[in-house]
C-alpha cells in the first residue's frame, strides 16, 4: 500500500504504459502511454467520447484496464483499490454527500483511516483556511453556492493528502468568471502542494492555460502530447490542429517536397511551406494546407513582403471588438478566415469593405500540410 | 455490495408469492373423482357458476367506463387549476387510497340505503316519491367500486398529460386552433396511453373486487372473489375455487392483451 | 388565451362539472360518515336526529375492536418492516446494478401489485395449508409482507434514481468499502424514500381486507372485525370507528405528503 504523503520525496509519479480498456473491436482507450512526473499538471483534452474520462477512472482505480499497466511511484496498481492508490478525485457532479456538512463531507476520508479525533480536526480546520471555507464548515452542501460547493469538493480530496489529485471535467458547469478564478486556485494549490494533477476537460483554452502539459485524445488513443505552446503551434495531426484553436483548412494540389522546403499549389499560385511543417508523408492523395487565422494578414503598400502571397475578395466582416474577422474568397471560390487585432491604426472595418480586393500574406513557418479528412 | 445479498430478502418474498400462485394452478388442475380437469368441467359447464363471470366482467367493465369518465376531467382539471385546487384534489385522491375499505363501503353503505342519505334527502326534498334501489344491485357495487378506483384512474392519466409539452398546445393556438380541436386532436390523443393504463389498473381492481359486493351487493352482486371465498374458506374446495379464479383471471388478461395491443396500433395509427 | 394555471371559462365548465361530482364522490362519503357516527339511534339515520357520543364510547369499549386495532397495528407494522428491508435492498440492486434478467425482476417485483387480490388471498391459503402452517397471525403476516413489497419497492426506486452514483463512488475512493458505503452514504440519502415507503407499506398492510379474509382463522384484523360487525349489528359504532380511521388516514397523507412530495405521487414531477 502506498503510504500517506509524509515526506518531502518526489511523489505522484504516474506511468501509462500501453494502457487499454475495453474488449477487441470497442476499446474505449487504446494503448496509451503517458508518463506524468511528479508535480506536473498535466490535461486529459478531447471530444467527448475520446476516452479521457475512462482513462482518469482507470487511474483512479475505478475501471479495470484490460491490457497495459498503471503504476504510481513505482507500484503497479493492478489489484490495488481506489483509496490505496494514494489518489484522490474530484467528480465531475462534484459528489458531496447532501445529508452531510461541510465538515463531515471532509472528514469522511479522514474518519476511515481512523485517525483520532484531535489530528482529523486539526487537519480540517487547515484546509478549510487553505480553501477559505472557515465559516461554513457546519452547512449543507445545498446551503452553498457553486464555486463553495467546488472547494468543499476539492478539499475533500486533498485532506487525505494524495500524491496523484484527478479531476473529471469539475468547472464546466460554472459560469465564466468562476471558472478563471477556481482555475487559478487550483493552480495555485497545486504549485503550493507539489502534488501531480491530472485534469480532464473538453475545453481546449482551459487545458492551454492552466496545464505545464497536455495530452490530446482522440477516439482512445494519444493524439499527441506536449506544452502548450507545443500543441499549439506544432501539431502533429490535422485532429490536434483542428481541436485546438480555430483554423483553415484549403484544399492544395501538385505537393512536393524538397530538403528545406515543401511547394504546392493553391488556387494555381504557389505556396512555399518549411518541411518541418509537413509531417504527413509524401503519398498519393489529397492534401490540405491548414493555417489560423490570426497567422494570415491582408497586405497593403507598407507591409512589409511575405514569402506567400494570394489574392482574394472580401465577402464578410464580423467586429468582435477586440478583433476584426475577414472572410476571404480566393479565386477558386475556396473561402478561409482571417483574424486581424484591432489597433485601431487600420481603416474602419465595417461594411465599406465589403466586395474589395485584398493581398493575403503569411510567412513560411505559418502553414501545415495535413492530409486530406475522409 | 454482493448481488445475491441485495436481491436475497426481496427474491424469497417472491418466491412465496409464486408458490402460492403455483398452488392455485395445482389446486385447479387437480382430478375430481377420476375425470381430469373436473373442476374446470364442472364450473363451466354449470350456468349459474359460469353467470359469477360474466357479472364480473360486466361489473368491472361498467365500473372502469365509470372510473374513467370521471377520472379523465378530473386528470385534465389537475394539470390546468391553479396549486391550490390542485393540492386538494391531490389530497382528496391520497385520501380514498389511504382510507380502510371497509369504512369506505360502509359510507355508501348509508348514503346509497334504502333508508340512506340520498333516498332520504331526496324523499325529503320531494323530488322522488319512492325509494330508488341503489344497494344490494349491480348499480350500488358499481358506484362503490369506480368511487374507489379513481385514485387509480386519475394518476397515470395526470403523468401522461403533463409529460405532453406546453409548447405543443400553444403552437396549435399560434396556428389559430380553437380550444375544443386543441383538446380532442392533440392533446386527448397523446394522453390515450395513459387513459389505456388506467382503464386496465381498474378493470383488474373492479375484477378482483372483494369487500364492495360482499357489502354493497349483500349477496345478489357476488363477484369471482366472494365465489372463491365461499368455496375455499366455507366449503373447503380448494380446487373448485381456484378453477373460478383461474378461469376469471385467464380471460381477463386475455382481455387487456387484446385490449392493450388493439390500443398500441390505434394510438400509432393516430 | 387562458393563462396557465387558471381554468378557462368554455372548457371548464364540463370538466368543472364532472370534477365537481368526482370530488363530490371522494368527500361526501366520509362526511356522511362522521355526521352520522353522532345520531343516537342504532339505524344510522341521515340526517341525524340528534347529537351522541354512545358510539364512540361503545367503540372504544369493545374489547374485539380493540384486540383487532392491535392485530392489525403489530400486522401492518412487521410486514412493511419486511417489506421496506428487503425492498429497499432490492431497489439498489436494480437502480445501481446491472446484470442479466435485471428486467425480469423489475417485472417480478411488481408482481404482487398486479395480481388481483383473490388470487393471493386464495393462493396463500392453499400454500400454507399444504405447508400445515397454521398459526394465521405468521401467515397473515407473511402474505401482508409480500403484498406490500411492491410499493415499498416504487417509492425507494424513485427516490433512489433522483440521487447521482458519483456519491456511492467518490465515498469507494475515499477509502470506504461496500458496508460503509451502504449504512452511512446511501441509506442516509434515501431516508425521507425510505420513511414514505414505510408509510405507504403500513397502510397497505392495515387496510388489507381480501387477502386477510382468507387467512383469518378466530382472530381478525380491525377491517375485517368491522365487516363482522357491520354484517351482526350494523349500528352507527362502525361510523364512529370510521371517523376515528378517517383521523388516522388524514395523518397518514399529511406525513406522506410531507416526505414524498405531491409531484411525485400524482405522477407529474418533472413537468413544467
Amino acid at each position: 500500500m502506498i503510504p500517506a504523503q509524509t515526506g518531502l520525496a518526489a511523489r505522484g509519479h504516474v506511468q501509462l504504459k500501453r494502457v487499454s480498456v475495453g474488449y477487441g473491436g470497442h476499446r474505449v482507450v487504446n494503448e496509451v502511454s503517458l508518463d506524468m512526473p511528479s508535480g506536473e499538471f498535466i490535461c486529459l483534452l478531447g471530444p467527448s467520447g475520446c476516452g479521457k474520462t475512462t482513462l482518469l477512472r482507470a487511474v483512479a482505480g475505478l475501471v479495470l484496464i484490460e491490457e497495459g499497466s498503471i503504476m504510481i511511484d513505482g507500484v503497479e496498481t493492478r489489484g490495488l483499490p481506489a483509496h490505496q492508490r494514494g489518489i484522490a478525485m474530484v467528480f465531475q457532479d462534484l459528489a458531496l454527500f447532501p445529508h452531510m456538512t461541510v465538515y463531515e463531507n471532509i472528514a469522511f476520508g479522514l474518519r476511515l483511516k481512523h485517525l483520532d479525533r484531535r489530528a482529523i480536526d486539526a487537519e480540517i480546520s487547515s484546509i478549510l483556511m487553505l480553501l477559505h471555507l472557515k465559516e461554513l464548515r457546519d452547512r449543507l452542501p445545498r446551503q452553498l453556492s457553486g464555486g463553495q460547493q467546488q472547494r468543499v469538493a476539492i478539499a475533500r480530496s486533498l485532506v487525505v493528502r494524495p500524491s496523484v489529485l484527478l479531476l473529471d471535467e469539475p468547472f464546466a458547469a460554472l459560469d465564466r468568471k468562476l471558472r478563471e478564478e477556481l482555475r487559478r486556485e487550483i493552480r495555485a494549490l497545486q504549485r503550493r502542494l507539489g502534488i501531480t494533477v491530472v485534469f480532464v476537460t473538453h475545453d481546449q483554452e482551459e487545458a492551454l492555460t492552466l496545464s505545464d502539459r497536455v495530452a490530446v485524445m482522440n477516439a482512445g488513443r494519444l493524439e499527441q502530447i506536449g506544452s502548450s505552446d507545443e500543441i499549439y503551434e506544432r501539431p502533429v495531426s490535422r485532429f490536434v490542429m483542428n481541436f485546438v484553436g480555430s483554423t483553415n483548412f484549403l484544399s492544395v494540389a501538385d505537393v512536393e517536397r524538397y530538403d528545406k522546403e515543401t511547394r504546392c499549389k493553391l488556387t494555381g499560385q504557389l505556396v512555399i511551406l518549411s518541411t518541418t511543417k509537413t509531417p504527413e508523408k509524401h503519398q498519393d492523395r489529397q492534401y490540405e494546407l491548414a493555417i489560423r487565422p490570426e497567422r494570415i494578414r491582408i497586405l497593403d503598400e507598407v507591409s512589409p513582403p511575405t514569402a506567400n502571397r494570394i489574392s482574394g475578395i472580401i465577402r464578410d466582416v464580423t467586429y468582435e471588438g477586440a478583433s476584426v474577422i475577414y472572410e476571404v474568397e480566393l479565386a477558386d471560390k475556396q473561402r478561409l478566415l482571417i483574424r486581424q487585432q484591432n489597433t485601431g491604426e487600420q481603416q474602419q472595418p465595417g461594411r465599406t469593405q465589403l466586395g474589395k480586393s485584398v493581398v493575403l500574406g503569411w510567412a513560411v513557418e505559418d502553414a501545415i500540410i495535413f492530409a486530406a479528412a475522409k | 455490495m454482493s448481488r445475491w445479498i441485495l436481491g436475497a430478502p426481496a427474491v424469497m418474498l417472491l418466491g412465496l408469492l409464486m408458490a402460492a400462485v403455483a398452488s392455485v394452478l395445482t389446486a385447479s388442475l387437480a382430478p375430481v373423482a377420476g375425470i381430469p380437469l373436473g373442476h374446470y368441467q364442472r364450473f363451466l359447464s354449470d350456468p349459474t357458476y359460469f353467470a359469477y363471470i360474466t357479472r364480473s366482467f360486466r361489473v368491472a367493465s361498467l365500473t372502469t367506463a365509470g372510473a374513467l369518465l370521471l377520472g379523465y376531467p378530473v386528470a385534465f382539471a389537475m394539470t390546468r387549476v391553479s396549486a391550490r385546487t390542485q393540492k386538494l384534489l391531490t389530497l382528496a385522491l391520497i385520501l380514498q387510497f389511504f382510507s380502510v375499505n371497509v369504512t369506505r363501503i360502509y359510507a355508501f353503505v348509508l348514503i346509497l340505503g334504502n333508508n340512506g342519505a340520498l333516498n332520504r334527502s331526496l324523499l325529503g326534498l320531494g323530488l322522488i316519491d319512492h325509494r330508488i334501489p341503489l344497494i344490494y344491485n349491480e348499480l350500488g357495487v358499481t358506484i362503490g367500486l369506480a368511487s374507489s378506483a379513481l385514485p387509480f384512474a386519475v394518476f397515470p392519466i395526470t403523468t401522461v398529460l403533463a409529460r405532453i409539452p406546453a409548447s405543443l398546445r400553444e403552437a396549435a393556438q399560434v396556428l389559430g386552433a380553437g380550444r375544443g380541436r386543441i383538446f380532442w386532436r392533440i392533446i386527448f390523443p397523446l394522453s390515450l396511453p395513459g387513459v389505456s393504463a388506467s382503464a386496465v389498473v381498474v378493470f383488474l381492481y373492479s375484477l378482483g373486487a372483494f369487500a364492495t359486493p360482499l357489502l354493497l351487493g349483500g349477496g345478489f352482486v357476488d363477484l369471482i372473489a366472494v365465489f372463491s371465498y365461499e368455496q375455499a374458506v366455507n366449503l373447503s374446495n380448494y380446487g373448485f375455487a381456484a378453477a373460478g379464479a383461474v378461469v376469471t383471471l385467464s380471460i381477463a388478461f386475455l382481455t387487456v392483451y387484446v385490449f392493450t395491443t388493439v390500443m398500441d396500433r390505434w394510438t400509432r395509427v393516430a | 388565451m387562458a393563462q396557465p394555471g387558471t381554468l378557462s371559462p368554455s372548457v371548464g365548465v364540463s370538466v368543472r362539472l364532472l370534477t365537481a361530482v368526482a370530488l363530490v364522490l371522494l368527500v361526501v362519503p366520509h362526511l356522511v360518515v362522521v355526521i352520522t357516527s353522532f345520531d343516537p339511534t342504532s339505524a344510522a339515520l341521515f340526517p341525524p336526529t340528534g347529537f351522541s357520543l354512545r358510539w364512540y364510547i361503545n367503540a372504544l369499549e369493545r374489547r374485539a375492536f380493540r384486540e383487532a386495532l392491535a392485530l392489525s397495528v403489530v400486522v401492518a407494522t412487521t410486514a412493511s418492516a419486511i417489506a421496506v428491508s428487503a425492498g429497499t435492498l432490492a431497489s439498489i440492486l436494480v437502480v445501481r446494478h446491472q446484470f442479466i434478467g435485471r428486467r425480469v425482476l423489475i417485472t417480478a417485483l411488481q408482481l404482487p401489485m398486479m395480481l388481483p387480490e383473490v388470487v393471493l388471498g386464495l393462493g396463500f391459503l392453499i400454500l400454507f395449508t399444504t405447508w400445515r402452517m397454521h398459526v394465521s397471525v405468521v401467515n397473515i403476516l407473511l402474505a401482508h409482507a409480500v403484498i406490500t413489497m411492491p410499493y415499498a419497492v416504487r417509492v425507494i426506486t424513485a427516490n433512489l434514481q433522483t440521487v447521482s452514483p458519483s456519491i456511492e463512488e467518490a465515498a469507494h475512493v475515499l477509502g470506504a468499502g461496500p458496508l460503509v458505503t451502504l449504512f452511512r452514504i446511501t441509506l442516509p440519502v434515501i431516508k425521507p424514500g425510505i420513511i414514505a415507503a414505510a408509510i405507504f407499506s403500513f397502510v397497505v398492510s392495515f387496510d388489507n381486507f381480501t387477502v386477510t379474509a382468507f387467512l383469518v382463522t378466530s382472530r381478525g384484523t380491525l377491517p375485517i372485525e368491522i365487516y363482522s360487525y357491520i354484517r351482526t349489528e350494523g349500528d352507527p359504532t362502525i361510523a364512529a370507528i370510521s371517523t376515528l380511521l378517517i383521523l388516522a388516514s388524514l395523518t397518514g397523507v399529511i406525513a406522506t405528503v410531507r416526505f414524498v412530495g405531491f409531484e411525485r405521487i400524482t405522477g407529474t414531477e418533472g413537468s413544467a
